[in-house]
Parts: C-alpha cells; sequence; structure tokens
C-alpha cells in the first residue's frame, strides 16, 4: 500500500515535470522545425572548448575554430581549394622583387561601430613581432621588416627577405587584424570585422554569436550560431538525434559515423584536413639511425589495412609531409609497399637481431592509441617487439617532442604547410639534412610558383623515399554530421576555422 | 563549548592547508605546465620561458605557493593561467551547477530509498523484501554514466522530452537550467538511492529488532507507530553517515555524469584543469571541495547531537 503511494506519486510528479519540459522557448537548447524564426540558428557541436578568446595570446586551435573568419577578419583569405582571396583588403599588389606589398582596405567597420582604418593593421602587426611580444605565432611575422600606414586605407608592408609563405601565414589566425580600442577586452569579448558579432560566452557551455548588420560584405544566412562544447563522442551524438544541435564539427569516433550514413535525417561530411598523421620515427636513435631499419619498417605497415582497423576507412593515404590540398602535393603512396618479407630482409642485412624493443610513446588521439596497437602487431611479425607507452598530452610534449625520449610515436601535424619543420635539426625526429634545409628556405624565396612546386617536390622524395624520416599513415579526414537541412557547410578544413559564414537551411 | 568550536576550526584549517600542499607538489612533480598548454606543440623553449616568466612558474616552489597561500587567506584565489580570468567566479559558477544537481540527486536518492528501504525492513523474511535487495543489488552495479546515457537515449532521443545535456545559466532561463539537472539527477539517485536502500533496510531491520521495540508494542503501540515514535531516531545515524560520504563523494564524484551530459560542473572543470596544468585553479578548486567536504562532515555530526542524546555533553 506503502510502495504504491509512493509509486503513484512519483508518477504523478514526473508527469508534471515534462508537462512543465514541454515548451521549448529558448533558442538555445535546440532548434525547432516549427516557425521559420527558428530556421536562422545554428548549434554546433565541437569538442574543445578555447581557454581564451585572444588569439594572440594562446596558440589554442579551438580559437581560431570559433573567431577566424566569423568574427575576426584577415587581409587575405584561404579558399576551399588553397587559393588566397581577397578579405579585408580589397586588393593588393606586389614589388618586382616582391619584398614589398601594398595592400588597398575595404570600407569596413569594427563591431563597436569604429572603421578599419590601416591604423588598426599596423597596430596589430607590429604588436604581434614586437621584442618583447607574447604572440604564439610571432615567427609568423620573422620576414617583416617594417609595417606604415601610407594612407587611411592602404597599408605597405616590406619584408627583409622573399617569403611565399608570409602572405599564406597571414590568412591564418596569426595574421587577424585587431584594434588597438578594443585589444583589452578580445580575451572575453573579441571585438573584429566579420559577419558575425561576438554576443556570450557561457563558460564551460557554449559561445553565441550573432549576425552583424553592419558587415561590409554580403549578409550571412544564419542570425545565429552556438557553438557547444561537449567533450564526450556518445553525448555529442546523441545532442544530435535528440536536436539539441545541428551539426557535428568534429566527430572523434569514426565507427559512430554508421549510424548517420544510412539516415537520412543526417548527411556525412568527409573531407580533407592538413593533418598529416605520421608514425613518427626517432632518426638519432640506436636502432632508427640506419635507414634500412626505417625503410623495412615502412614495409612492414599494411597502411590501407590500418585506416580500415582504426579509422573505419576514413582517412586518404599519403606518402609524404604534404597534403592533397597543398600545390605542391606529390602523389608518394606507392613508395615502399607493403612487404613483410622485405622489411625481414633489410631489418637482417641492418643487423637488428630478432625480438629487438623500441618504444613507442602515444598521446591520447584515438588515432594514436588504436594505430599504435595495431602498428605493435605488424611491426611484431617481422621480429620487432614494441613497448607501448600510453601518455597525456603535456607528458607527452615533455618527453617525447621536448627530450625525444623516444623510438617511435604517432602523432598528426596540423598545422598548415609545416613540412618547414624538416629542416629544423632539433625538431623531435632529429632528422639532420642541411639541403633539406636549404631547399625549403629556397623554396620560401622561390620567385615564381614553378620553381616553389619543384624544390617543395625535391624535398618530399628526399624525406619519404632516400631519408625515410617518418612513415606517413594518412591524412585526417574532416569527418562531420550536418543536419539534412543545412548546407554550405564547408568539406575541407584548409585552415583551422569553422567557417559559419556560407552556412544555410535549405528547406 | 568554546574549546569545541576552536577545536572544530583549528582541524577545519589544518585539513585545508594540508590539501592544498598535497596536490601542491603532486602537481609539480607532474611533466609539463601550463606554459606549454597555452603556446602550444610548435612553441620555442625562449618563448616558453617567457611565458613562465610571467606567470612566475620560474620562482622556487616554496615562493609560489606561499604566494598562493597569502592571497587566498586574502580571500583572492587568483587567476587562471591558462584562461586569464579570476578563479574564484569561476568557481562560483560551477558550484552553482554542481550542487544542485547534488542535492537534487540526493533528495530524489532519499525520496526513493527511505520509504522502500523501511518497506523492506518491515517485509523481512517475505519476497517482498528479497525483490526490494535485489533491485538494489542491480541498482549498484549499473554505472552511472550508463544509466544516464540510457535515460538519454530514451528520454531526449525518442521521447524529446528534456535535453539531452547542456545547461542555461539560472539567471537566463531558471526552468530550462531546472529542466537540464533533472536526467543528470534521476541517473546519480539510481544509484546512490540503491546504496541508501540497502543502508535504510538493514538499520530498520536492526532496530525492529531490538528489545524496546518489543516494549513499545508491549504497551500498545502498532507495528508502525513504535517504528516511527522509537525506532527511526536510531535507525537514522547510519544512514545519516552514508548520505554525508554520498555527498562527499558526488561533489566532484559527479564528474562522470557531468561529462555524459556536457553540464559545466566542478568536477569537470577540475579534470580539465588537471589536463592542462592550471596549478591555480586546480589549487583552488581542491581547497573549496575539501570545505565543503568539512562542512558535510559538520553537518553530519549535528545531525549525531540532534539525534542521540547519548553523544550530547551533559
Amino acid at each position: 500500500m506503502k510502495l504504491r503511494a509512493v509509486v503513484g506519486i512519483t508518477l504523478v510528479v514526473a508527469m508534471i515535470a515534462t508537462a512543465c519540459g514541454g515548451d521549448e522557448t529558448s533558442s538555445v537548447d535546440g532548434v525547432g522545425t516549427d516557425g521559420g524564426q527558428a530556421q536562422t540558428s545554428v548549434v554546433v557541436a565541437a569538442p574543445l572548448e578555447p581557454p581564451t578568446l585572444d588569439p594572440t595570446e594562446s596558440s589554442a586551435a579551438a580559437i581560431p575554430e570559433v573567431l577566424l573568419y566569423n568574427v575576426l577578419e584577415t587581409l587575405v583569405k584561404l579558399s576551399d581549394d588553397g587559393e588566397l582571396e581577397p578579405l579585408l583588403a580589397e586588393s593588393y599588389e606586389q614589388s618586382d622583387d616582391g619584398l614589398t606589398y601594398t595592400f588597398h582596405l575595404r570600407e569596413a567597420t569594427f563591431h563597436d561601430g569604429s572603421p578599419l582604418t590601416a591604423a588598426d593593421v599596423v597596430f596589430t602587426f607590429d604588436r604581434a613581432r614586437a621584442e618583447d611580444s607574447a604572440h604564439p605565432f610571432k615567427a609568423h611575422f620573422d620576414p617583416v621588416a617594417s609595417v606604415e600606414a601610407t594612407d587611411e586605407r592602404t597599408v605597405t608592408v616590406t619584408l627583409s627577405s622573399f617569403s611565399n609563405n608570409w602572405l599564406f601565414n597571414m590568412s591564418q589566425g596569426a595574421g587577424v587584424i585587431l584594434s588597438e580600442a578594443t585589444i583589452g577586452q578580445v580575451a572575453e569579448h573579441p571585438v573584429g570585422t566579420g559577419p558575425f558579432e561576438f554576443a556570450t560566452w557561457n563558460r564551460g557551455d557554449s559561445i553565441e554569436l550573432a549576425r552583424y548588420d553592419g558587415y561590409w560584405g554580403d549578409a550571412p544566412a544564419l542570425q545565429d550560431v552556438v557553438f557547444r562544447y561537449i567533450e564526450d563522442a556518445t553525448a555529442t551524438n546523441q545532442a544530435l538525434l535528440a536536436g539539441d544541435v545541428d551539426i557535428i564539427s568534429r566527430v572523434s569516433g569514426p565507427e559512430l559515423l554508421e549510424q548517420f550514413e544510412g539516415n537520412a535525417q543526417f548527411e556525412v561530411i568527409d573531407g580533407l584536413t592538413n593533418g598529416e598523421t605520421i608514425l613518427a620515427m626517432n632518426n638519432a636513435s640506436a636502432v632508427l639511425a640506419d635507414v634500412r631499419v626505417r625503410q623495412a619498417i615502412t614495409h612492414a605497415i599494411d597502411r590501407g589495412a590500418l585506416i580500415d582497423a582504426t579509422y573505419a576507412g576514413y582517412g586518404t593515404r599519403i606518402g609524404s609531409h604534404v597534403p592533397p590540398t597543398d600545390p605542391w602535393y606529390l602523389d608518394l603512396t606507392d613508395l615502399y609497399p607493403y612487404d613483410p618479407d622485405r622489411a625481414r630482409t633489410l631489418l637482417a642485412e641492418a643487423g637488428v637481431a630478432e625480438g629487438t624493443s623500441l618504444k613507442m610513446t602515444l598521446p591520447p588521439p584515438s588515432y594514436a592509441r588504436r594505430g599504435g596497437e595495431f602498428i605493435q602487431g605488424q611491426l611484431a611479425e617481422v621480429g620487432l617487439q614494441v613497448e607501448i607507452e600510453n601518455v597525456e598530452f603535456p607528458q607527452w610534449l615533455e618527453s617525447t617532442f621536448q627530450a625525444s625520449d623516444f623510438d617511435l610515436t604517432i602523432i598528426s601535424h596540423v598545422e598548415p604547410r609545416d613540412i618547414v619543420q624538416y629542416g629544423n635539426p632539433d625538431y623531435y625526429w632529429n632528422y639532420d639534412n642541411p639541403d633539406v634545409a636549404t631547399k625549403l628556405e629556397q623554396a620560401d624565396a622561390a620567385p615564381d610558383t614553378a620553381t616553389r612546386d619543384q624544390l617543395y617536390a625535391e624535398v618530399q622524395r628526399t624525406i619519404s623515399e632516400t631519408d625515410v624520416v617518418n612513415v606517413w599513415l594518412f591524412v585526417l579526414p574532416n569527418l562531420a554530421v550536418v543536419n539534412s537541412g543545412i548546407s554550405g557547410y564547408p568539406t575541407n578544413k584548409v585552415s583551422f576555422s569553422i567557417d559559419m559564414t556560407g552556412v544555410s537551411y535549405t528547406m | 563549548m568554546w574549546l569545541l568550536v576552536i577545536r572544530r576550526t583549528g582541524l577545519f584549517l589544518a585539513s585545508l592547508l594540508v590539501a592544498s600542499i598535497i596536490v601542491f607538489i603532486a602537481l609539480a612533480l607532474l611533466p609539463g605546465d601550463a606554459a606549454q598548454t597555452v603556446l602550444g606543440v610548435e612553441a620555442t623553449p625562449e618563448a616558453l620561458e617567457r611565458l613562465r616568466v610571467r606567470f612566475g612558474l620560474d620562482r622556487p616552489l616554496i615562493v609560489q605557493y606561499v604566494d598562493w597561500l597569502a592571497g587566498v587567506v586574502r580571500g583572492d584565489f587568483g587567476v587562471s593561467y591558462v584562461s586569464r580570468v579570476p578563479i574564484a567566479p569561476l568557481i562560483g559558477n560551477r558550484l552553482l551547477v554542481t550542487v544542485p544537481l547534488v542535492l537534487l540527486a540526493m533528495t530524489l536518492a532519499l525520496v526513493g530509498a527511505l520509504p522502500l528501504g523501511t518497506f523492506a525492513a518491515a517485509r523481512h523474511g517475505r519476497w517482498e523484501s528479497t525483490a526490494v535487495s535485489a533491485a538494489a543489488q542491480v541498482g549498484i552495479a549499473i554505472p552511472a554514466f550508463w544509466a544516464g546515457i540510457m535515460l538519454i537515449a530514451l528520454v531526449s532521443v525518442r521521447l524529446g522530452w528534456l535535453p539531452a545535456g547542456g545547461f542555461t545559466a539560472w539567471g537566463r532561463d531558471a526552468a530550462s537550467a531546472a529542466r537540464s539537472l533533472l536526467l543528470p539527477a534521476v541517473s546519480i539517485a539510481l544509484v546512490q538511492g540503491a546504496i541508501l536502500t540497502r543502508y535504510t533496510r538493514s538499520a530498520v531491520v536492526d532496530v525492529l529488532r531490538e528489545d524496546f521495540i518489543r516494549t513499545a508494542r508491549a504497551v500498545g503501540n502498532t507495528p508502525g507507530r513504535a517504528l516511527w515514535r522509537h525506532g527511526l531516531r536510531n535507525a537514522a545515524i547510519p544512514v545519516i553517515t552514508v548520505l554525508g560520504l554520498q555527498l562527499s563523494y558526488l561533489l566532484a564524484g559527479a564528474v562522470v555524469i557531468e561529462n555524459v551530459f556536457f553540464l559545466p560542473g566542478l568536477g569537470r572543470m577540475l579534470v580539465q584543469a588537471i589536463g592542462q596544468r592550471d596549478l591555480l585553479l586546480v589549487q583552488g578548486t581542491v581547497v573549496v571541495l575539501t570545505a565543503m567536504v568539512l562542512l558535510v562532515n559538520f553537518a553530519t555530526d549535528l545531525a549525531y547531537y540532534v539525534l542521540d542524546p547519548r553523544l550530547r555533553p551533559s
């Protein structure tokens, strides 16, 4: 009798609670399909919340994800097919010797109403390249000798040495233009020139952006964009299924895509990024110093099977440190094909005994942990004993990245155009080839694209074929799931931005 | 009486001090630091060093600790290395999520467990009691996060009654905030309620066996009245002990549920802060957590004094 009473009361309370929960009045909770007004708001789920909103203070990729091209703008923008288009710079000229850039700025206003002037560009660049600047990408401003405002809307940048990559770097998070008046509040309330303005930051939960009506260009279709931060992959999927979010911007577990593949309500996006996922090898370690050993390891790994086994078949193979979206990409995927017998022969030639032990450190991402186990099995087949050490990121940074205390590790290098690291003998691979370093410098200074591409091609051949610095596994795919009614979500992720400027509802 | 208060306060402060020292040393021993988190993988050693100096991370540990302590005594918990905002409001906002969540969860747990446990004890030896015990066993065995995921799948995805997670600030939409806490609270309550049911059942069973209950029946009380007037106070003591332990655990232990429902709670922030080596934020959070646990212990002791006359000073 007592039990029935308790059960009865609980049921009644539950029914009242859910009856009250029936009406969704807050636009943040989710997009309702009732009423045309709700069709201009999109909620995007992302895994990592930015620690701060100041891109000049922290290198966290989560910052440009939210702000780049949405709220903050650069002089030029990287298009989906890797070309530089004018953005805040309506047009620009380059001098014959390539050292002087003259940018003509658009008529644009910051979100606080003040106009964009050349002084803002000078302020932003000078602040980044100052002696004591703590800008995380200060190195990108190294080629710059001077920045001048030649008039209200013209900026002249003079480089000390010709650099092909400088303008490219200015199209990324490093080159966002900020104003001196609002620089103090950037960390919590960034003010830019983009089509969306920053609205609110609910720490630990979400960041909200709203359409900026004074935008210089075409108004975006969306009125509100909300970035919701959910780390757990299952929770993210359920949020999409329940309608609490409309887009999953990064799918961390590709096997979870199965439930969306066949579902007409959702569209799975499988594009490219700049992330070269590699099995990095310590070229200075006792065993791996011999190139034959590195060749053997490459032969021993069935890279196609690895993608199927660890990344559910998503991921494009690459043979060198350049993703297919870069203009000088060379297809070297046929080098050192899967051949365990050849691997064993090479190891015997190099005098590596059966059962030799190698230390593999693995950071948290799933491609590393799963890839590591797969590779451990494959290398065991050719007589190499891999000891796996799972580590957290700070530990990985300290022991593997800085101290080079490893033989093998798996990591994805997501910075764009980072092939330049092969010219740095102190980089954690301990690869020292002055010829490659020279060619990389020459490529950056190359006067025309043909020469530049030729040089980069030679570098790719050297690091992949001749020196086998690392084993290139695949390009980290840009896996996203989008509600079918939404279009315009970028397929490839060529910069860190989650570009919402072209997103709209089609229904 | 005053001696008691002084002793208690002294113990309180000493516990906070020791806890903060242990955490400080533990974090200092871990590889990696906040400068690395902020500047990332491509940072040059010089940039890292410059940032460390700016943060004050290059100073000897003792100096860093004493400096932090001096601030806390003044009420200043410092500024987070990673997000550069004052720590006290960060913790405060997270408490506004976790504390209501935990209180709601324990209330639901109690509302379910007390009647159920008492009922099972009263029907001791019969099939109803065994059924309740078995159900409680299942409840204890279920991982709370699994319960959470299942509830989301049923209530949010299939039925659409409640959100799958997330949290709107109390100030913005209190009704929505309350709704966001319901499913997470139920997930926690299922497990904690099961534990409480078992404890309630065994406590009431023990009390019902006592002589004074037999006496109460002998002088004419119905079984219900005998239990209510004479038994429950005694049965309450072990139950309150467990309740206190559960509350202490849940304040940080709710992190798993906070992750499943992506709530901006205290546990979730603490785990992130540790991963980012955000030293001062971890310190501040641990101090607050320790203080809250000590408060719960104090409240439990107070409850004992109220319930059990034998413990009161005569």
